[in-house]
């Protein structure tokens, strides 16, 4: 019988035969396949995600509008709206108080519409 | 152990990957039965110490789990990108254990009593897997992958990284070395006076 038909025979003899992990091996890699199954992580996963879509959201506002120089912008005028509200500037009391008052002739005057002009005539 | 996941008998290992990331508890116990002993009969092969393959097929394993969420189905075999990792880590392992003497392999685990039910089969078993270890590290790889797992030498190659003509060379080669180391111990094994 030639080496080569008698390494052929054990390499078939040891195919036939496999060893055999131990009890607890297959226990260890399903328990590690559980710890490491993307569903396991679920929570994570779904804040991550919302986080990302609001991110994903601001991040494209501020491309749109210039970057963040343009928030910075924007919150300045905020601000300033609300405190124009709080205290308005003296020069300002007269004409706020007379547009959101009653007298349109007063009104008139501010906006500067010259005389003979009367919202009544758009009345019909 | 015992699973009740005949109906995935039919579904490729693309698809189990792809059950188990989206959550599939299933599909991770049909990979594992599938994957699992591959890999661990394969570090086996290469190390010849039980507690070292095992470890080795975990590594693997986990691999795969990691890996699931972004497996391009039908780029790669999941086998073959599996038999690859394991070779690796065989190698990195015997890398840094170079000193390892063959004290230190295990004695070839027993055979199922079906498969080997004698002495001269036991032995044959023992001396074939004592060759393997003494033999160089990609010559190893190359025939534990061409005569014992029985891949084609063009998947052999995609696991080694190298030629068609480089897994012949390398097959050929331990072969012969093989066939030497084992001469003297014919007698023993039980071949000599066998019919040809």
């Amino acid at each position: 019988m030639s080496d080569e038909t008698e390494l052929n025979k054990m390499f078939d003899l040891t195919r036939r035969t496999p060893p055999e992990p131990s009890p607890d091996f297959m226990a260890r890699i399903l328990s590690d396949a559980d710890a490491m199954q993307p569903a396991s992580l679920g929570v994570l996963t779904e804040t991550a995600t919302k986080r990302g879509i609001f991110r994903d959201m601001f991040s494209g506002l501020g491309e749109a509008i210039g970057g963040w120089p343009a928030f910075a912008g924007l919150a300045t005028a905020a601000v300033t709206g609300v405190w124009i509200g709080i205290s308005p500037p003296q020069l300002l009391i007269e004409p706020f108080g007379t547009v959101l008052g009653t007298d349109s002739s007063a009104f008139s005057e501010v906006l500067e519409y010259g005389d003979g002009f009367d919202f009544t005539l758009f009345k019909g | 152990m015992t699973m009740a996941l005949d109906h995935s008998i039919d579904i490729s290992d693309d698809a189990l990957l792809q059950l188990y990331a989206n959550g599939d508890q299933a599909a991770a116990r049909q990979l594992t039965l599938r994957l699992a002993p591959r890999a661990f009969k394969q570090a086996y092969r290469m190390l010849g110490v039980q507690a070292d393959a095992e470890d080795v097929a975990q590594e693997a394993m986990m691999r795969v789990w990691k890996i699931a969420p972004e497996w391009r189905s039908g780029e790669a075999k999941v086998t073959t990108w599996l038999y690859r990792v394991v070779a690796n880590l065989c190698l990195d392992r015997l890398r840094k254990v170079q000193s390892t003497s063959l004290d230190a392999i295990d004695e070839p685990i027993d055979p199922s009593p079906s498969a080997a039910d004698d002495m001269q089969s036991n032995a044959r078993l023992d001396a074939l897997q004592a060759a393997l270890i003494a033999l160089p590290e990609r010559q190893r790889q190359a025939l534990v992958l061409r005569h014992i797992e029985e891949l084609a030498n063009p998947e052999i190659a995609d696991v080694m990284e190298i030629s068609v003509e480089a897994v012949e060379s390398l097959t050929s080669r331990g072969k012969r070395a093989l066939t030497q180391i084992l001469k003297g111990r014919k007698a023993a094994l039980g071949f000599e006076g066998d019919a040809p």
